[in-house]
């Protein structure tokens, strides 16, 4: 406990509505708020895992794909992060519902762009982007939650990086001793974009034709040959789905 | 503590027959890590208030604040500044602690650090502090790592 975070419990209890539990184990747990009075939708994250220097430089700031982080307190045996509601269905369950058209992948891939720029331009590297993480709002904007495993280009220590991730999503440097960079993120877009185009990874498939190549400069395994900054990337997206 | 003076550990790690290791044996306590870590305890123990509290109040990362008074990472000048005017400890401690991470005091000739100053001499908190340098077209304090 935390004067802070006793506030926060308060506030919550005496103001807000508790209406779901989207998760609880040993080390997270996610609850949804509703206000009694006002219609706003909170959603209260208990972690174990201590970034919140993350969450602290994330704070107020309003971006249309990512979670926007209204309070971050630290406690003693946890973090706590208070963010915004995403409405929407994950971008998992549209993928297994077969209904996630080739443009629609594209646009989607570029808005998780657009939040990585802004994460990258403040030298987070989000370093679990992925279907399940994804967030289809009802008007079709794509929005990138779960800063659990993400940290700074400057945090060099490297003990923790095999437990964080997602398999398949992660760069080769993740599993080793480099540090994470905008390039770790870039090659889990790539594998993003290929399994929502053509199901599958892209060490066993590429499409042809531009997007193939994009998804193929994404996905190298040396580091200097893939997209440096997400800006290039987002530029041939566009580039792409002008012309298609 | 008893710190060892510094030309003497200097003379130590002259001494031509000596291994690396039994310098190392002899001065654990000298390093600068340990000083930092013991200057850090003793000024902690003079603020009534949790380390959690400091942490909120200073907008400090967790992890940040804990390897700043371990001794294992070299606070900026502004989060030296923060975690002051969280402790809420006055001036005094303030330009100490700058001081032994050798950065320059605040200066009341400077505007920016006398805004600081009036700030901790006014114990006032990090956003009203925030507030009065965003007043005078300085940059704020929080969010600056
Ligand atoms: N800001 C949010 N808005 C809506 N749903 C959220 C939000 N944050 C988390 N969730 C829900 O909780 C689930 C788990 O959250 P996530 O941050 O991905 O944690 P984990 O590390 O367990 O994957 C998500 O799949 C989503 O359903
Ligand atoms: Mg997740």
């Amino acid at each position: 406990m935390s004067k802070y975070s006793e506030f926060i419990e308060k506030t919550l209890e005496s103001e807000y509505t508790h209406l779901q539990c989207f998760k609880n184990d040993d080390s997270i747990k996610i609850d949804l708020y509703k206000h009694t009075k006002i219609r706003k939708k909170l959603v209260l994250i208990r972690s174990k895992n201590r970034n919140d220097h993350i969450f602290r430089i994330l704070r107020g700031i309003n971006h249309p794909n990512l979670p926007t982080v209204f309070d971050v307190c630290a406690c003693d045996d946890y973090l706590m992060v208070l963010e915004s509601y995403v409405e929407g269905e994950s971008l998992s369950k549209l993928l297994q519902k077969g209904c996630v058209t080739k443009k629609q992948a594209v646009k989607y891939t570029i808005d998780v762009c657009e939040a990585l720029k802004t994460l990258h331009e403040k030298q987070i590297i989000h370093r679990d982007i992925k279907p399940e993480n994804i967030i289809i709002s009802p008007d079709g904007k794509a929005i990138l939650i779960d800063l659990q495993a993400a940290r700074l280009v400057t945090d060099t220590d490297h003990k923790d990086t095999i437990n964080l991730g997602t398999v398949g999503y992660a760069a080769p440097e993740q599993y080793g001793v480099h540090q994470s960079t905008p390039p770790t993120d870039i090659y889990a877009v790539g594998v993003l974009l290929n399994e929502l185009i053509i199901n599958c990874h892209p060490t066993v498939r590429i499409p042809s034709g531009k997007l193939g190549k994009i998804i193929s400069k994404c996905t190298e395994t040396q580091i200097y040959n893939r997209y440096q900054t997400v800006d290039k990337l987002i530029a041939d997206l566009k580039r792409y789905s002008f012309f298609h | 503590m008893d710190y060892k003076r510094t030309a003497d550990l200097l003379e130590q790690l002259k001494i031509q027959n000596k291994s690396y290791e039994s310098y190392l044996e002899e001065n654990q306590d000298s390093f600068i890590q340990n000083d930092l870590k013991d200057y850090w305890q003793s000024i902690l123990s003079t603020c009534p208030m949790k380390k959690t509290d400091i942490i909120n109040k200073a907008d400090v990362g967790y992890t940040f604040f804990y390897d700043i008074i371990k001794g294992k990472k070299i606070p900026s000048r502004d989060t030296i500044c923060k975690i002051h005017i969280s402790m809420n400890l006055g001036l005094e401690p303030c330009q100490n602690t700058l001081k032994l991470y050798n950065w320059a005091s605040l200066y009341p000739k400077n505007k920016r650090d006398s805004i600081i100053i009036y700030g901790i001499t006014h114990h006032m908190a990090l956003y009203e502090t925030d507030a009065l340098l965003k007043q005078n077209n300085q940059p704020q304090l929080a969010k600056m790592l």
